[in-house]
């Protein structure tokens, strides 16, 4: 025997339904431009039937319907698209840092142009293959000494610059470890908030949505390892240690407490991450942050010591052909045999230091291009110079290998004697020109920025590939929205008529019946 | 693939910013007229171009080396044969006076003659270029030849002296050595009296003839010292002292002529160029080997004429004449071959500059029309990428519902 309201309460459930489901299409359409939302839907399910209660009720005969409910709201995701897309994410971020580096630094040395280092070699040079065809001149020893300004001022303005990036780059550093621990704690107050919500058997879709939005951002900073457990609530990771678990967060910080000499050119003070419960160093690879310390750790580092060898090589091989010359008759026999020296005698730092020594820049007379003392026409030793540009640094030590200087002495640097191609003085008497060894740092230098560029390139298609991806998956067709929407319309007029026709039941029975003989 | 439309929003937008991009790279390449701006647009290639802007640099200099070595060479070629003339005139003077049939005025006169010559010989020898002299070798601000008389040249003699003098402290055995050799040569030419130091040599009652004799006899003694084992220290001591005292000598009448300019054996001969990598070469004529003979022979024709030595000047001097001549017409061809090498080497750098400028600009200059064509068809691409997003991006099913 059906109760008599049980066609209504059908058609009832069925509007609700229905109506719930157009609600998730409204918050669908909505949020179809949400960064990092996933498309939701209502699943209906049939309610628990009613077996028939009768006096001759035979179990099998079959249970009522009881119409429609909505079981859950589901997000529609990728979870394996969403995971490959983070790990692609940091390798994204590592080559942007590493490009947007690589390119500064291509700017600063500033080649192929016309106002950098290698053309002002190459006029200092012709100077001074002007001033061996015409050493009585005080015009053109005038040139020489300005060519050779231009050059190592160059020089050091290109080396300062790096240094300066260095610094940049180490700032910038801290303000990325601000970002990571932001970034944490929201991730920490979600955690907390979805495990809230997933312990009473919900689904918490949209904190969960922004919880993947923030670990995706997350990623493209440091690279981090994410592990879900079973109430929904994420452990992030950054070199095997936990950053987030649960509601906790273990912040990052940035010290630059102590000023660095060791394996770095000169000394600054550089940013270390460590942890700040337990001042451990943080292991931080990948990412924007990860790319950005190994490129101030090696790249600059590395650019700067190739600049510092070199100019290093210009103020040996030049000095020990000048120290071998004598002054013109107008100049003091007895100035020292330096034409490059270094500013403070400071010999750590090359490129930082290299100038033209004192006694040049104030008497041109003393540059040494003569091979004869006192005779004023004799530019042998300016010719030696300038043939340099041509012949490599086959003059740069001794027939044992030992660097010399101005004076042809051996040079003792830190009470030991210092031997080409050592990591003292990389550099060896058979290698090629100033001018071509200068050529492959800038080469290589091309070589490695348009690498990172390819790869920022490559990156970013991979990533664009899984977004899409993701998006297949999780994206708000609105198409589909729309078709749903009618769908839902229907179905939910189909229930409201349901309803009317039902009433139209009960009319006839509680008006009509009944009604004989009145 | 299930397509959502932010998928298609995304692609069109990802693709319209490519295609800006590569628009953009060929607007870059077209308004700075390069092609490679920074090393990682093409790292091959900036190696390239800094190699051969390094090579442009270097040649550009040799070039202007050859030119400047041409432009002495000119000057050294026209003073030579200046001086040739001034030899074929001082010669036929020579030739008149030697026919013997002259009365004593005329020879004086034709003596005159010569000694103005000789004068004149003295002045092209000191010519300069550029402010430095042609003929000195490494000392291009000496005045190659100075002209003394009688005090003058026992005055440099007496310096000689003193200099050598003054190395008695640091070389003892070469002072003594190169003033024995000094006084025996005085001494030779009876110009000292036996037992007599150099420093009793005096101008007064001295013969310009015999005076004459010495000095050419001197820088040989003195320079033969320099061949009997020297250490050198030694050597070097001798070379400071032929470098500033002037031991070269000619002379007519009571006039000496003394060479000033640099020497082979103590290496200040030669201005040299480099004209190419390695490829050095002397441009300059020492004064002292092309006009020596010159005024040797000319301070004779001086004197024979002056004392009416008619045979003396067709036996000797007129032989003499040719053979200083053919001397100074050696060094005439020897100017003018050096000069043909030098416009050679010239054509040829000329021509380099031309393949390397090609090459320069090959990898480093945009092909404009090629660029022009990219930029169209870029320009092309993007309208197209334009049009087609405009028209998906457009119509969903919204627009067809009431």
């Amino acid at each position: 025997m059906r109760t008599t309201f049980t066609g209504i309460e059908i058609a009832r459930r069925g509007t609700t339904a229905q109506q719930r489901s157009l609600d998730t299409v409204a918050h669908n359409v909505a949020n179809a431009n949400t960064p990092g939302y996933s498309r939701q839907r209502a699943v209906h399910a049939a309610s628990n039937p009613f077996p028939m209660p009768s006096l001759a009720h035979t179990p099998g005969s079959g249970q009522v319907g009881m119409g429609v409910q909505i079981q859950e709201v589901t997000q529609m995701r990728d979870q394996f698209a969403e995971m490959r897309l983070r790990q692609e994410y940091h390798n994204l971020g590592y080559w942007q840092s590493q490009k947007d580096g690589l390119t500064q630094v291509e700017r600063i040395f500033n080649e192929p142009s016309e106002h950098a280092v290698h053309n002002a070699l190459d006029e200092y040079w012709n100077a001074v293959q002007d001033l061996s065809q015409d050493p009585e001149s005080e015009a053109e020893r005038n040139v020489v000494v300005q060519r050779a300004q231009v050059l190592t001022g160059n020089i050091r303005h290109t080396y300062k610059r790096l240094a300066g990036l260095r610094e940049d780059v180490n700032a910038d550093a801290a303000v990325q470890i601000d970002a990571i621990n932001s970034k944490a704690e929201e991730i920490a107050n979600l955690n907390r908030e979805i495990g809230k919500i997933a312990s009473t058997g919900n689904n918490p879709n949209d904190l969960i949505d922004k919880r993947t939005l923030l670990l995706e951002e997350l990623s493209e900073i440091v690279d981090i390892d994410v592990h879900v457990d079973d109430v929904n609530m994420a452990a992030v990771s950054i070199g095997g240690m936990h950053i987030v678990q649960r509601g906790d967060v273990s912040r990052l910080e940035a010290d630059n407490s102590e000023t660095v000499t060791e394996g770095v050119n000169g000394e600054y003070r550089r940013q270390v991450m460590r942890w700040e419960s337990t001042g451990q160093a943080a292991d931080i690879s990948g990412g924007r942050l990860g790319g950005m310390l190994e490129f101030r750790d090696q790249n600059i580092e590395e650019y700067m010591s190739q600049l510092n060898t070199w100019a290093e090589d210009l103020y040996y091989s030049i000095n020990h052909v000048h120290g071998q010359g004598e002054v013109h008759p107008d100049g003091q026999e007895t100035s020292p045999k330096e034409f490059f020296s270094f500013i403070g005698d400071e010999d750590n730092e090359a490129a930082r230091n290299i100038q033209v020594a004192a006694h040049i820049a104030e008497d041109v007379w003393n540059i040494r291009a003569s091979s004869q003392p006192g005779v004023e026409g004799n530019g042998e030793n300016a010719l030696a110079m300038a043939e340099l540009r041509a012949h490599g640094l086959s003059s740069l030590g001794d027939a044992e290998g030992y660097l010399l200087d101005a004076d042809g002495e051996r040079v003792v640097r830190d009470g030991e004697l210092v031997q080409l191609g050592t990591e003292a003085f990389p550099v060896t008497n058979t290698d090629a020109t100033l001018g071509e060894r200068f050529n492959a740092i800038i080469s290589g230098l091309g070589v490695r920025a348009q690498e990172a560029m390819k790869m920022v390139e490559t990156e970013k298609s991979l990533v664009n590939h899984l977004q899409n991806l993701k998006e297949s998956t999780a994206g708000v067709n609105l198409d589909e929205e729309m078709a749903d929407m009618i769908r839902f319309q229907h179905s939910y007029n189909a229930s409201a008529r349901m309803m009317t026709a039902m009433d139209e039941a009960l009319e006839t029975i509680i008006n009509r019946m009944g009604l004989v003989g009145r | 693939m299930r397509i959502t439309n932010k998928i298609v929003n995304n692609n069109m937008l990802r693709n319209l910013n490519q295609n800006m991009r590569r628009l953009d790279e060929v607007n870059q390449q077209l308004a700075s007229g390069k092609k490679v701006s920074f090393p990682s647009d093409d790292p091959i290639a900036a190696g390239s171009i800094m190699r051969l802007r390094s090579s442009l640099h270097e040649n550009e200099q040799y070039l202007r080396n050859v030119k400047q070595g041409v432009s002495w060479l000119h000057a050294t070629d026209s003073v030579l044969q200046d001086a040739t003339d001034m030899m074929h005139r001082a010669r036929e003077q020579t030739v008149y006076g030697a026919s013997g049939t002259l009365d004593e005025t005329d020879r004086k006169a034709l003596a005159d003659e010569v000694g103005q010559l000789f004068d004149n010989m003295v002045q092209l020898g000191n010519s300069t270029h550029g402010g430095k002299q042609l003929f000195s070798g490494q000392r291009t601000r000496e005045t190659t030849f100075e002209e003394k008389d009688l005090d003058g040249v026992v005055e440099s003699i007496q310096s000689l002296n003193t200099a050598i003098e003054g190395m008695e402290d640091d070389f003892p055995d070469l002072s003594d050595e190169l003033q024995s050799r000094l006084e025996g040569q005085l001494e030779e030419h009876g110009l000292i009296e036996p037992g007599e130091t150099a420093a009793d040599f005096e101008s007064a009652n001295q013969e310009a003839d015999a005076v004459s004799a010495f000095l050419a006899d001197l820088p040989g003694v003195i320079l033969e010292a320099r061949d009997d084992g020297l250490e050198t220290d030694e050597r070097d001591a001798l070379d400071e002292l032929l470098r500033e005292q002037p031991i070269h000598f000619f002379g007519y009448g009571n006039t000496f002529v003394s060479y000033h300019g640099g020497m082979e054996d103590n290496e200040t001969a030669y201005l040299t160029r480099e004209i190419g990598v390695n490829v050095n070469i002397p441009l300059n004529v020492l004064g002292n080997d092309a006009f020596g003979d010159v005024f040797e022979v000319m301070a004779k024709a001086y004197h024979y004429l002056d004392d009416g030595n008619a045979e003396g000047l067709s036996s000797d001097v007129l032989g003499e004449f040719d053979d200083a001549m053919d001397n100074l017409l050696g060094y005439c061809s020897e100017v003018g071959a050096k000069t043909n090498r030098l416009e050679l080497a010239e054509q040829r750098l000329s021509d380099l500059k031309v393949n390397l400028t090609a090459l320069f600009s090959d990898s480093h200059d945009v092909d404009v029309a090629e660029a022009i064509m990219h930029l169209k068809n870029e320009e092309n691409t993007y309208r197209t990428a334009l049009s087609v997003g405009a028209r998906i991006i457009q119509p969903s099913l919204v627009d067809f519902l009431r």
